[in-house]
């Protein structure tokens, strides 16, 4: 093997790849389908998708001045409607299956970067009182895309799954003519709803009812930390954002599980030591729908035990908008004891007749 | 620092190649090999400052002893670094690895309660140990030459061979350091470098970590899998068990070469084996040779007649089962291997004249079998996954080891380029076609030492060598560990 030749090969060989790596990182740059670094393009499509890896960069690009997070239940909110309701200019970063902590951290990012963000719709997991209070589903997180170090950022640049689900598509979109996803249509879902589909997933026969069912110092000490370390500790860094935080109307169904684990007692009494805690921030406004019988026991709002339709969705904005539910230090005590007279007293078996 | 990291190969590799040639451009040889000792070090702490100090005063007090062994010649005094720096080495990897194992042993048997350490095992402390082993056995033996600390300390630290081998002889490696002639850069070996790396780094990225999410979703649910999904779950386990390691030793060869150090050879095509010795001999081949050379011959070898040998073969599987982990699957494991060569040997079976082909396969499907084991995290688990290989019945592949190679980025382009028709109606397919092209690749393809010899600077090596990096470097988030760290 002659050197001369050798030199040559090996030089373009690292030419190559030097150009390819610069040449995917620079498509990477410019479009950019999580909004690392910059705003999207009016003369590309986006198609919005993978909540954990776009939220963030929505947050730190988009113009707005609220903002609807939550979990799975916040997905089907349509901010458009929260912006003619409130007269705002409103962002979903919905993180399906989140615990309290990646919520309240997101935020947070949010907010120490968009001073302009003074409205803040937060669905608080009415089942998550009773967590850990850094309780985490996902353990595999794009870490890179959330901190400000540009070094991570090869990770963002130079990855297959990128390239091919944001930039690619993003650019058979945009060759297509296809707009982008919408705000309203990010992250939504159109799931059947119904008995049916409810009873599919919801099997009463089969609850495991090996769980804990007491309330003492060690839940009432978890509650405290769960909304102490993560819901107040935003509220009260930001005090010129008013946060609209509510409990989701989970179905009957809900409530026919902790009556069949024996955890009612336990629930309500952890509600209690939430909302009271909740209620100690001025710039909180807490709603809480358990009281709306109608879509509650309604088995056509639902697919499964928590979560509704995109109708109930645009009710609860209405609620809101309206003062419908709200809690306050004045008939906090009144609204939980009707709440534990009427789940206490329903008449499950009825559901299935 | 993973060898499969953004970081490794956009800055660390490079700054090494572009530092050390640099410092022996300008004939500041010492520096170069303090500076390629700098670097070892930085790659070694990268994840954890505590295994560095480890490695530092292993590396430290082993020097100390070798040094001893040949200033003296009094023959006491050389016994007695010998032993000490046996039991310093061995001490030292007993502390960290098989201690706890010992304990909870212990604990089970006499129903005690003696407290465990619960130490996290440094990267790749089984290797240097048994380097340094052979060094110090070596020194007392006289067959050590003098040693600076700095090509000492950079005969264990090298970072190509830190932490997962080959196991290097320092008579193999120093001299080369020594030698100045290696000191100038070389395009032929940069070529022939940079090729294997590329093909080391697909092994591992590409083929390895693949089989390895389909493998720990199988492991994960040993209880739900039939016969059909163990063998094919044993199958991959045994593609990952080669192509991860094999794909980190061509790396470590690849850039071994850059850096004109030749390493041995670690793998020989294992599963073209056609007998249990044969296998073996192909096998983490510089494992091998060292329990030849440091246990299997002290105890006589085959000089003591055949009883002998065959219990000297079984000491020597049982001792590297032990080797490769704390944990009665890996010391079984060893066992069984060593059984299986003692019988092959016993009945002369693998002289019969048997095609090829077959004896290839049974070697190949008994020792996947027997990785089996080696895969699992508990005997018990061992236990299952055989239950469910001979009882689980034939049926359908397991719905979620398909689904997760199904959710490759390559499986997701192929599916919308036009295959989404096939890939629906057989879900199994592409697995299946993956394993098998897999297997053909380990039954019939040269290894990449042979094609390192034998490459020819043409257009076509050219894309491979970029085709296979660009593939692997945006393959590379997600970075899984290699198999061979904890060993």
């Amino acid at each position: 093997m002659n050197q001369q030749t050798a030199k040559k090969w090996f030089i373009k060989c690292i030419l190559t790849l030097v150009i390819s790596l610069t040449f995917i990182a620079l498509l990477v740059i410019i479009v950019d389908p999580y909004f690392h670094y910059h705003k999207p393009f009016s003369f590309l499509s986006y198609r919005l998708y993978e909540e954990r890896y776009t939220n963030d960069g929505i947050s730190r690009h988009f113009d707005f001045d609220a903002m609807i997070t939550g979990s799975s239940i916040t997905q089907n909110f349509k901010p458009s409607e929260m912006d003619a309701l409130f007269h705002a200019n409103t962002v979903k970063e919905s993180f399906s299956g989140a615990g309290y902590q990646e919520l309240a951290d997101n935020l947070d990012r949010a907010l120490s970067r968009n001073k302009n963000l003074k409205q803040v719709l937060w669905a608080v997991d009415y089942n998550g009182f009773l967590r850990e209070y850094d309780w985490a589903r996902y353990e595999e997180y794009p870490t890179y895309l959330y901190d400000d170090n540009p070094l991570n950022d090869v990770s963002y640049l130079f990855n297959k799954s990128i390239l091919y689900h944001g930039v690619l598509t993003n650019i058979a979109m945009t060759l297509a003519g296809a707009p982008s996803t919408t705000m309203d249509e990010y992250s939504s879902w159109d799931m059947e709803t119904g008995l049916e589909v409810i009873l599919s997933t919801y099997d009463r026969n089969n609850v495991n009812t090996d769980v804990p069912t007491g309330f003492g110092e060690e839940e009432y000490d978890m509650v405290t930390q769960t909304i102490t370390l993560n819901i107040l500790r935003v509220v009260n860094k930001y005090p010129d954002t008013t946060f609209y935080l509510f409990y989701p109307p989970f179905s009957i169904f809900y409530w026919d599980s902790l009556n069949i684990k024996g955890t009612l007692d336990r629930q309500l009494k952890a509600e209690k030591v939430a909302t009271e805690l909740l209620l100690t921030c001025p710039n909180v406004k807490l709603y809480n729908f358990f009281d709306q019988y109608d879509v509650i026991c309604n088995a056509d709002f639902y697919s499964d035990d928590g979560h509704y339709c995109e109708e109930i969705n645009s009710r609860i904005l209405q609620w809101i908008a309206g003062d419908t539910g709200l809690v306050t230090k004045e008939n906090y005590l009144e609204k939980l004891a009707k709440e534990r007279d009427f789940y206490t007293n329903f008449d499950y078996d009825s559901l299935y007749e | 620092m993973l060898f499969n990291s953004y970081i490794f190969i956009f800055l660390f590799f490079p700054l090494t190649l572009i530092g050390y040639y640099g410092f022996n451009y300008a004939k500041k040889y010492k520096a170069a090999l303090a500076f390629l000792i700098g670097m070892s070090m930085w790659f070694y702490g990268y994840n954890n400052i505590y295994y560095l100090a480890i490695l530092i005063v292993s590396i430290s007090i082993n020097y100390v002893l070798i040094s001893g062994m040949t200033k003296t010649s009094s023959r006491r005094l050389k016994r007695l670094f010998l032993w000490a720096g046996i039991l310093l080495n061995i001490g030292i990897l007993f502390y960290f690895k098989y201690y706890d194992f010992f304990i909870d042993n212990i604990n089970s048997a006499l129903k005690a309660q003696i407290p465990l350490l619960k130490l996290m095992l440094p990267l790749g402390i089984s290797f240097y140990t048994f380097q340094q082993l052979s060094c110090v056995i070596d020194s007392y033996k006289g067959e050590c030459e003098k040693y600076s600390l700095l090509e000492y300390a950079l005969y264990v630290s090298f970072f190509p061979q830190l932490i997962a081998g080959p196991i290097v002889y320092h008579n193999e490696l120093i001299p080369q350091f020594q030698n100045t002639d290696n000191r100038k850069i070389n395009f032929e070996n940069l070529s022939r470098g940079i090729y294997a790396f590329a093909l080391g780094l697909a092994k591992k990225v590409l083929i390895a970590d693949t089989f390895s999410g389909i493998v720990t979703v199988g492991y994960n649910n040993i209880t739900d899998l039939n016969t059909t999904s163990v063998i094919l779950v044993i199958v991959c386990y045994s593609l990952q068990l080669y192509f991860d390691f094999s794909g980190y030793c061509d790396m470590a060869y690849g850039m071994g070469y850059m850096l004109n150090i030749k390493l041995p050879v670690n793998f020989n095509s294992p599963y073209k084996a056609e007998s249990f010795a044969d296998l073996w001999s192909r096998w983490h081949m510089t494992l091998t040779r060292f329990f030849v050379k440091y246990v299997y011959i002290p105890l006589g070898g085959s000089r003591r007649g055949k009883a002998r040998t065959y219990l000297n073969t079984l000491i020597v599987f049982i001792v590297s089962g032990i080797w490769h982990g704390a944990n009665w699957t890996f010391i079984l494991w060893g066992t069984l291997n060593g059984i299986l060569i003692t019988v092959e040997r016993f009945t002369k079976i693998s002289s019969l004249k048997i095609p090829k082909i077959i004896k290839m396969t049974v070697t190949y499907s008994i020792f996947t079998f027997t990785c089996s084991l080696f895969r699992s995290a508990s005997v018990k688990d061992a236990g299952m996954l055989w239950t469910r290989l001979f009882r689980g019945g034939f049926g359908p592949v397991y719905q979620p080891l398909i689904d997760t190679f199904g959710d490759l980025t390559e499986m997701k382009f192929l599916y919308r380029a036009g295959l989404g028709g096939i890939m629906t109606s057989y879900p199994w397919l592409m697995l299946s076609l993956f394993t098998v092209i897999s297997l053909a690749a380990c039954f019939t393809l040269k290894n990449t030492q042979e094609k390192t010899a034998q490459l020819t600077l043409s257009n076509k090596k050219f894309l491979v060598v970029v085709i296979l990096m660009l593939w692997s470097i945006m393959s590379l988030s997600g970075i899984s560990e290699f198999l061979y760290f904890n060993f």
